[in-house]
């Protein structure tokens, strides 16, 4: 893998929350590379600390969030020690992220044609006119049919994928190199997230943009990912190539996720992973997946297993790696 | 009609929905117009005597009687009462002995010198509070806007009015006395709009004008400090709420500026849904007037409504009523107005 | 400005004190006020008796708050005026409470033509600004407590009408109606029995501010001389008589009253807030 492929690096990435009950740490010494050209899937479960892992990315953790350690690199420089003034010309400019809710992403007061030129015209500097343009081929490109009638309309008079398109384009105009999408095909019709996911993929390929797509749906991961990291309890646990990692998972946890997502034709019961995630209240000092792990040796609970090297490019965090790979529950 | 054309032709939507607005403002005067002949002929023991005034003999309560037709049955009574308020005639004030309609006027631009500025200003000032305190939740300026609000909340407008003028006139001498619009040797200038304010600017009158404006302060002031308080306290929270939204993060994340955040969507988004808040801060304005008025003999209607009270002046209470609410009318359907001028999700359901 | 570097997170949400402050310092006040309106009499023997030879004198050893132009003592007439205005507050608060959830859970739950006809005139009370509609109200009924405490009470009612019914409309589709009505529990038990008791927390949430709007009308009609007659030690009234002084530069005589009302605003107020943060908890 060339160094100049790697586009954006997380190293050592912690994020702590304040709460009346104390501190919750959500995201504990995170480490991966977003490449060139390649989708890197972050697979989590709800409260694994994705998604607050990707506003670190852009900078953008609030209080009651804060980031106690790590740097995020891009460009040379460090988006979290940059001044507010440099991070928001990089924002949308060279690193976007496209939401969840597209429809609540939007401003309800603003015409999506607008919200879209925009970053056109604050980033790039286009004139008004000019800008309006681009956004209307942009709106094009991502599929929008009619995009100079559809410019001038609100995001409640468009439908959910619509606004998805809308909220992509504006994410798109100019012309990033990292984009970071966080729970773009959550509560979207299936027929619709495919149809993200098409888009998705026809705008990094051939561009040479990276992208971290977050999900917590298996097999948006599986189809969409070059690349899987799987988070649990705020930690990576395994990463890899997606096809290595979801054939032959290292990590217990990875296999029992598998062994929970069913296909639609089969007969077998619902297999659920025993236990709930629980909310880290100190910094994990062993593995994070223990007390629910089928699998776990007297050595899990001495020490915090170190991210091991399981095939090339496919690690995990595991005391029973090297070894052969997990077994999917069947 | 498709949505196309309708798309095409947004004027002619909106003249019908000013137009649908209005007829529904009509009809709601109606109402109020209705309930405050219920209230004057049939509520009473003595209507009669009510609308004769106190010092009526039985030739006057006779001429009432049947000028009012409170004789015959109440059909013909509304019917004499509507055609009456019709031609603008609201009956005839015994304390004045002119008629009701023509003493309004006359005091009416009185009044909205005090109200406008101070509607304004609360607005102005209640945007400035909100927005400090709502960037910065929790800091010093968040929690003494917040303080200040509930203070607004329990100070009633006549203590308060008292107070600024204990404190400014008697104490400091910083504002003249409260004589009225203006000093008691000073000339009113010649009336153009009514406005002294405006009329000795246009006449090159700086002395009145300055006295204009210093015996102005003090009741806006007053009126201001006691509006602004729930405005502030609603918009803070409408702000906070815009504030911690879904698009104002993702604005943050496509890197527009702070300022324009704030400005060009924060502000924006938080104050559509304020404006029938607005609109009620009228209502209050219309209230603290007959107080601030009384204090500081400030000789528009709210004043005029005291003393036909004081003197048991009905015909001039009914006819401050009637056009207070009006006011207020106005200004519920000048905001609805803005908001559907403002929100596309009212405009284009 | 630079931006958080990698710290402590620096705003930890401060953890709420145990202790509720506001239902506290609001339940004292309160407290204190009632008991000084209650014990008025004990107190303060003679509030409406004149002093030719104390006439204006400011606050003092003898004369705690001062005396006014008549020379009666203000304290006096603070504390009595109290039964007033608290009074006339809670009475209104308290009659519009009961007819209002009453008509409000009955026409929330069967809606309706008597739904439709007593919202629109409801909505036509509305376009009169609150202090306009009591004016009309009193200068046509009279003077008198019971026309005043009869007054606000009417002109409460709509907002309770409106917070019931809201409440009801949503609850009659719930599951636990139809469980009712299939049981064939009869429609008036299930509204006062079944849904009521969900109904009241808004209700009671809105208790607080409506004293305070209560008593800020009620005294604003003394004030405008709209309430009782002048001898009456109501706060309103007696701000009233002393706008007058206040250009003399008696301040004691209106400062006082309006300083009381002040602290029975607040402490309602604070009631108000310190009953919310119960519920959130």
């Amino acid at each position: 893998m060339a160094e100049d492929d790697v586009l954006l690096a997380v190293d050592d990435l912690s994020i702590r929350f304040a709460s009346p009950h104390g501190p919750v740490f959500a995201v504990n010494h995170v480490s991966f590379q977003l490449r060139r050209g390649v989708i890197t899937g972050l697979l989590g479960e709800t409260g694994s600390g994705k998604s607050v892992t990707g506003r670190a990315m852009l900078g953008i953790v609030d209080p009651p969030g804060a980031v106690t350690s790590g740097q995020v690199w891009f460009q040379g420089a460090d988006m979290l020690r940059i001044p507010a003034r440099s991070a928001s010309r990089v924002r949308g400019r060279h690193i976007a992220m496209v939401f969840q809710d597209a429809r609540a992403a939007l401003n309800p007061l603003i015409q999506v044609g607008e919200q879209v030129a925009r970053g056109a015209r604050g980033h790039l500097g286009l004139s008004r006119r000019r800008a309006r343009a681009l956004a209307a081929e942009v709106l094009g490109s991502v599929g929008i049919g009619d995009a100079a009638r559809r410019m001038a309309m609100y995001p409640h008079q468009l439908s959910g994928g619509l606004n998805q398109r809308v909220m992509l384009a504006a994410a798109l105009i100019c012309g990033p190199s990292v984009v970071i999408a966080d729970e773009p095909t959550t509560g979207l019709d299936v027929t619709v997230q495919a149809q993200v996911m098409k888009l998705l993929r026809r705008s990094i390929a051939g561009t040479g943009r990276a992208c971290l797509f977050i999900t917590h749906d298996i097999g948006v991961a599986a189809e969409i990912s070059d690349e899987i990291i799987v988070m649990y309890g705020g930690m990576i646990v395994e990463s890899g190539p997606s096809g290595a990692v979801l054939t032959s998972p290292r990590h217990p946890y990875t296999a029992a996720l598998l062994g929970s997502a069913l296909p639609v034709w089969s007969k077998r019961e619902l297999r659920s992973i025993p236990g709930a995630p629980r909310e880290l209240t100190e910094a994990p000092a062993l593995c994070t997946f223990l007390g629910r792990c089928p699998v776990s040796v007297p050595r899990c609970h001495e020490v915090m297993p170190p991210m091991a090297r399981a095939d090339q490019a496919h690690q995990a965090r595991c005391h029973l790696v090297p070894g052969p790979a997990q077994r999917v529950p069947a | 009609m498709t949505r196309r054309s309708r798309d095409r032709r947004p004027a002619l939507q909106f003249a019908r929905f000013v137009g649908g607005r209005l007829l529904l403002a009509l009809i709601v005067l109606w109402g109020v117009v209705t309930i405050v002949f219920f209230v004057s002929r049939v509520l009473p023991g003595n209507p009669v005597a009510l609308l004769s005034g106190p010092v009526a003999n039985p030739r006057t309560l006779h001429d009432t009687t049947i000028r009012l037709g409170l004789d015959k049955g109440i059909a013909t009574q509304y019917r004499i009462y509507l055609g009456n308020l019709v031609t603008g005639n609201l009956g005839t004030s015994f304390t004045t002995g002119r008629s009701v309609t023509s003493d309004i006027l006359t005091r009416l631009p009185a009044t909205l010198e005090l109200i406008i500025p101070a509607f304004v200003l609360s607005v102005l000032l209640s945007v400035g509070l909100a927005s400090a305190a709502a960037v910065r939740p929790g800091r010093v300026v968040d929690v003494v806007v917040r303080g200040w609000t509930l203070a607004g909340v329990a100070i009633p407008t006549f203590w308060l009015g008292l107070l600024l003028m204990l404190l400014f006139w008697r104490t400091l001498h910083v504002v003249p006395a409260p004589t009225g619009r203006l000093g008691i040797l000073t000339t009113p200038p010649p009336s153009v709009t009514g406005f002294y304010v405006i009329d000795s600017l246009l006449a090159g009158d700086l002395t009145a004008f300055r006295d204009a404006v210093g015996h102005l302060i003090l009741p806006v002031a007053c009126l201001v400090i006691v509006v602004s308080a729930p405005l502030t306290r609603i918009l803070r929270a409408s702000m906070v709420e815009v504030l911690g939204s879904d698009y104002l993060l993702a604005a943050r994340a496509l890197g527009v500026p702070a300022r324009t955040r704030l400005f060009k969507d924060a502000l924006k988004n938080a104050t559509v849904p304020v404006l029938p808040v607005w609109a009620s801060a009228f209502g209050y304005l219309i209230g603290g007037a007959v107080f601030v008025e009384t204090i500081y003999s400030w000789p528009g209607i709210g004043l005029y409504a005291v003393t036909a009270i004081a003197s048991s002046d009905y015909p001039a209470i009914l006819g401050f009523v009637l056009v207070a609410t009006i006011i207020y009318l106005l200004a519920f359907l000048a905001a609805d107005v803005l908001t559907h001028a403002l929100d596309p999700r009212v405009r284009l359901a | 400005m630079l931006q958080s570097v990698t710290a402590e997170p620096s705003v930890a949400i401060p953890a709420r004190s145990r202790r509720n402050w506001p239902l506290i310092a609001g339940g004292a006040a309160l407290a204190v006020l009632g008991a000084a309106a209650l014990l008025a009499p004990v107190l303060a023997p003679s509030p409406t008796v004149p002093d030719a030879k104390a006439v204006y004198l400011p606050p003092g050893a003898r004369h705690w708050l001062g005396t006014d132009m008549y020379g009666r003592d203000i304290f006096a007439r603070v504390l009595v005026g109290g039964r007033y205005d608290l009074g006339i507050a809670l009475a209104a608060v308290l009659l519009a409470v009961i007819p209002g959830t009453i008509i409000g859970a009955l026409i929330g739950y069967f809606g309706g033509v008597a739904d439709t006809a007593s919202m629109r005139v409801a909505e036509i009370f509305q376009a009169f600004p609150s202090l306009i509609l009591a004016l009309l109200l009193v200068a046509t009924l009279g003077p008198g407590v019971a026309i005043i405490v009869l007054v606000v009470a009417f002109i409460n009612i709509p907002i309770y009408v409106r917070l019931v019914r809201a409440t009801f409309q949503v609850e009659r589709n719930l599951e636990y109606v139809d469980a009712a009505r299939a049981l064939g529990v009869r429609p008036l038990r299930i509204v006062f029995r079944h849904i009521l008791p969900n109904a009241l927390a808004p209700v009671v949430a809105y208790l607080p501010v409506n004293a305070v709007f209560s008593i800020v009308i009620a005294a604003g009609l003394g004030f405008l001389g709209l309430g009782l007659p002048s001898p009456t030690p109501e706060w309103g009234v007696m701000i009233a008589d002393g706008t007058k002084d206040v250009i003399s530069g008696f301040w004691w005589t209106s400062f006082f009253p309006g300083l009381a009302l002040v602290v029975a605003s607040l402490a309602f107020y604070l009631i108000g807030d310190g009953l919310e943060r119960r519920r959130a908890r």
